[in-house]
């Protein structure tokens, strides 16, 4: 085994992570503004322009473009290795990634073939680069955890969703393959319970346990999870293909989301460190919006209702944008931080002229934004009995909330270039 | 048989539980009892910061020859944190309370990253490179680790 490869500087370049972090909201920003436009009846129907729009600036422009940057800022960390020339890479990854979200969404919203067409020239290359790149990385990583398996599923995944999802984007914008609802489906699935659930799961297995000082989770449990988890979505897509009955396999899937869910909401219940931050409140939103979206999903399955915005919504608002949410408030001040004190602790200024991260984005502030947050929730949740009432209320909100999310984020890179002077 | 990582990683959750118990007392403005349990704290993260440095890091640099490698990063990780933790003691003094939970704040997500690239990485390398020697090693240091709690 050759170790001098190893990777165990925990400190990629700032801007490195940080570019992925800080242009993510603005993608939910437009999405709030499109959704402010586009009225309520978006949330009836997922099959329309806006709503396939507002879909991908949430999950490509948001969820998608934050976990790039962690896998950035993660595999040193987690896996001892990293990303190939990251300095530079994830440069061309953000560029490309960027301007190929805002013009496929713009394109999807108007349908309009030649902005979809734009789009899909930089969004395509931007997110095989990062595969090809974050692939190649995971193969030299040394870590065989639970950790590591999850992010290499999870990237998996992410390659599959992107070959279907391509596929379906270059049929639509040319018009040249006929529009395939059982290939949406799948591709949902893989971007889905694949991408995002499995790279949640990855993070949370670290984050949960270190962070809020709790026991781990049960080794078995998670070693097998991930695999699991992986050997259904195959399977399930398989079915889907054959429009087999895919009863089981929806039972086994919702059970292991709501094993995890409930471990999780345990561990967090009975954590060592007792002092609770907006960060834990996020993590316990995140887990409890995923136990009821199994449920809704269930629900929608078994007695065929066209409830899939409404599963959307929970799973992507109320589960992945919380999580992801809290977690940005731990990590990008902790960016500043380790920045800041490499560059002053050690020098005549020293340790006590370096912000903590508390200083960088204080407790106040965080606890206020997750209020707001968690109105926005709420507000949406009626909008889906009352659209006409709650609906442009629950925008503003949001608006107001992702608003606070990215000036908070800002402010910290304001400090640390404040700091510097 | 039980693992160099498994001892070492127990190590790590009884030190993260003492800087719980040390954050908690800071938290609701029990400057008496905190000054026991940041002073466990302290002492205990310190030991276990030597028990690397004297004992596990230099039978790893004797058998891989490596000296500039991994353990040369945990080594200047650990000065890093050294330096926190002195700020820490003095504002512990000062009983600035906010300054403490920012500093601990910012300590526990810097402990934990190190502590992660230990635990899947470090010393599993370590378990593997000292294989012959890890009798001798556990021994050593789990008698000095029981000694401490």
């Amino acid at each position: 085994m050759n170790y001098t490869q190893l990777s165990l500087d925990q400190a990629p370049e700032l801007w490195t992570p940080l570019r992925f972090f800080i242009s993510a909201p603005l993608f939910v920003i437009s999405a709030i503004i499109l959704l402010l436009f586009s009225g309520p009846d978006v949330l009836q129907n997922r099959w329309l322009p806006e709503t396939l729009a507002i879909t991908h600036l949430i999950t490509l422009g948001f969820i998608s473009m934050v976990m790039m940057g962690a896998i950035f800022q993660l595999l040193p960390v987690l896996a001892g290795c990293e990303i190939y020339k990251s300095k530079n890479t994830s440069k061309i990854i953000h560029f490309l990634v960027f301007f190929g979200v805002t013009f496929f969404c713009s394109g999807l919203a108007v349908s309009g073939t030649f902005l979809m067409k734009l789009g899909l020239f930089f969004l395509v290359p931007g997110l095989l680069v990062f595969l090809i790149l974050a692939s190649y990385g995971l193969y030299n990583a040394r870590s065989k955890f639970a950790s590591t398996i999850g992010i290499r599923f999870s990237i998996g995944s992410f390659w599959i969703a992107l070959l279907l999802g391509g596929l379906l984007a270059i049929g639509t914008a040319w018009d040249s393959i006929s529009f395939l609802k059982q290939l949406t489906d799948i591709h949902v699935l893989w971007a889905t319970l694949g991408w995002i659930m499995l790279m949640v799961v990855a993070v949370t297995y670290q984050v949960i346990p270190m962070f809020q000082i709790t026991n781990e989770y049960p080794d078995k449990f998670k070693r097998f999870f991930p695999l699991l988890l992986f050997v259904c979505l195959l399977i399930l897509s398989m079915q889907m293909i054959e429009s087999y009955s895919k009863i089981v396999l929806v039972l086994i899937v919702s059970s292991l989301i709501i094993m995890f869910s409930v471990i999780s909401i345990k561990l967090l219940l009975q954590r060592k460190k007792r002092l609770s931050d907006a960060s834990l409140y996020f993590w316990l939103t995140g887990l409890i919006s995923l136990v009821v979206c199994v449920f809704v999903f269930n629900y929608g399955f078994y007695f065929n209702k066209d409830i899939d915005v409404f599963i959307g919504f929970i799973f992507f608002m109320g589960f992945s944008f919380s999580i992801i949410n809290g977690m940005l408030f731990k990590i990008v001040p902790f960016l500043v931080w380790l920045q800041l004190n490499k560059k002053l602790a050690f020098t005549k200024k020293g340790l006590s002229s370096v912000p903590t991260i508390n200083e960088i984005i204080s407790r106040k502030k965080m606890l206020f934004q997750y209020v707001i947050h968690m109105l926005a929730l709420l507000f949406t949740l009626l909008s889906f009995l009352n659209p006409y009432i709650f609906f442009y209320p629950a925008m503003l909100v949001w608006l107001l909330s992702v608003s606070l999310l990215f000036v908070y984020l800002l402010q910290s890179v304001q400090v640390y270039y404040i700091s510097l002077k | 048989m039980i693992s160099i990582r498994k001892v070492m990683a127990t190590d790590h959750k009884r030190c993260d539980e003492l800087y719980a118990k040390a954050e908690l007392c800071v938290s609701n403005d029990d400057w008496e009892s905190a000054q026991k349990h940041v002073k466990d704290f302290v002492e205990n993260i310190l030991f276990h910061f030597h028990q690397e440095e004297d004992v596990l890091f230099p039978s790893f640099e004797e058998i891989t020859g490596m000296r500039h490698g991994p353990t040369e990063m945990m080594r200047h990780e650990h000065e890093q944190m050294r330096a926190l933790i002195t700020e820490l003691e003095k504002t512990f003094e000062n009983k600035n309370k906010d300054r403490y939970l920012g500093l601990s704040e910012t300590l526990l997500i810097y402990m934990q990253q190190h502590n992660m690239k230990e635990e899947q990485m470090l010393y599993p390398m370590i378990d593997e490179k000292c294989a012959d020697r890890a009798e001798e090693l556990i021994n050593g240091i789990s008698c000095k680790i029981n000694n401490m709690a």
